[in-house]
């Protein structure tokens, strides 16, 4: 009987290990997991939410400029556009603010930077796992199209780097010009340890109507 | 280093604002009242001794610059906002002072500590007005989160006011990727272990087959 309750004991104890050990990370293998094996629209956390109510027009039929009453501002949870690239196959929902729930379900945007069309620096982030995988084949040249309800912007990739995730000269909160940054961890391929170093995707606004009073 | 994250977000929220002094550039969805607490800012951080050229100066002045282009502020929520910034900065000067440092960033961790709970207290009271409640989380992050609708071009803002962090003292820069070292390593202990109940069961001769 020993060759039964010995393996069953170990086997017990061994899975018993593994869920301690993970249970940090299941809800994040989860969501990850959803991601690609869902048959059903996920469900949004009840704190999420969208002024985005998609945007059928093409970059080249798109006004000079737009009033701000016509833009109907997010808050910090809210979907207000969706972000894409052909070449690369990125595609994501872009929500204002980037906390951990908002990172589950698409970019996010850091709070001290703000929309297209207001000629300051826009700051996007994503997982390197999810939608923002796509970025380890971005090149210089790409077009990034990014929808909003007020506007179609188009944005080209000038350059990127790798920097340290405490280098503050990775990027410029107070450019008087608009520029597009999108970051993820890197390196994409190494699952073990804690990243420290971003990949950090610059793009210059090259379309796209100008927010104005 | 977390406690001075706090301290200096405490009082930079407290004052909304910290920015140079960008009097001559007009920001879009920013009135001419919102203007007076971005051009205000300057002066109270040279009080404190925090360059305008640093970056945890810079993370708080963006987000003060993104709050008054998406919220309309009146007259009274302006003077407030002014208010709160002269409070939180005389908090955090008595605490220099008494420490004997020039700098706000120069503060040990434990006067830290306590002028953070001070200026929250302060600031709270002032951004009341503003619609604004200042909280501090149990790991330290301080926000500021706006529970009145006051967003602009919203529709439902005074029927349904939608909560807005505001501010935060949370990097810039956030954790983007997964690190699995904690899966890697209690999987390859199960294996083991799994590999090493084969060997020893196979040592006690638990698979040899008992001869009828």
């Amino acid at each position: 009987m020993a060759y039964i309750y010995m393996p069953l004991i170990f086997t017990v104890i061994g899975y018993g290990i593994l869920w301690i050990a993970t249970a940090p990370v299941i809800d994040f293998v989860y969501n990850v997991g959803s991601m690609v094996m869902a048959q059903e629209v996920p469900e949004f956390n009840t704190q999420l939410g969208s002024v985005f109510d998609g945007n059928d027009g093409t970059p080249e039929e798109q006004p000079e400029f737009v009033s701000t009453s016509n833009v109907n501002l997010p808050v910090f949870g809210e979907q207000y556009g969706q972000i894409t690239c052909e070449r690369i196959g990125l595609d994501a929902p872009v929500y204002f603010g980037d906390d951990n729930d908002i990172l589950r379900v698409g970019a996010g945007q850091y709070i001290g930077s703000f929309l297209p069309g207001y000629g300051r620096l826009i700051m996007l982030c994503a997982h390197n796992t999810t939608f923002f995988r796509p970025l380890q084949i971005i090149e210089a040249g790409d077009i990034i199209v990014f929808k909003t309800s007020y506007g179609v912007y188009q944005y080209q990739v000038s350059r990127t780097d790798i920097k340290d995730h405490n280098d503050s000269s990775a990027y410029d909160l107070l450019k008087e010009e608009e520029e597009l940054i999108m970051y993820t961890c890197y390196p994409f391929e190494t699952m073990v340890g804690t990243k420290t170093d971003r990949l950090f995707v610059y793009c210059e606004k090259i379309s796209g109507p100008t927010v104005i009073d | 280093m977390k406690v001075m994250k706090k301290i200096a977000s405490l009082v930079l929220a407290g004052a909304m604002t910290l920015s140079m002094s960008m009097a001559a550039f007009a920001l879009t969805g920013v009135t001419a009242e919102e203007q007076k607490i971005l051009d205000a800012a300057p002066a109270k951080a040279a009080e404190l001794g925090v360059p305008t050229s640093s970056a945890q100066y810079q993370k708080y002045y963006s987000q003060a610059v993104t709050y008054v282009q998406q919220n309309d502020m009146t007259t009274a929520q302006v003077d407030g906002a002014l208010k709160a910034m002269d409070n939180a900065t005389a908090e955090a000067k008595t605490a220099m002072e008494k420490a004997g440092v020039s700098s706000l960033l120069d503060l040990d961790e434990a006067t830290l500590k306590s002028l953070t709970a001070s200026c929250a207290s302060v600031i709270n009271k002032e951004l009341q007005a503003v619609g604004i409640e200042v909280r501090v989380s149990a790991d330290g992050t301080v926000t500021g989160v706006t529970t009145q609708g006051s967003n602009k071009n919203d529709p439902t803002a005074t029927n349904t006011p939608k909560q807005n962090t505001v501010i935060s003292s949370t990097k810039v820069v956030k954790q983007t990727g997964s690190d699995m070292t904690a899966t890697v390593v209690v999987a390859a202990t199960v294996v083991g272990a799994v590999a090493a109940c084969g060997v020893v069961s196979k040592k006690k001769g638990l698979f040899a087959k008992t001869e009828a």
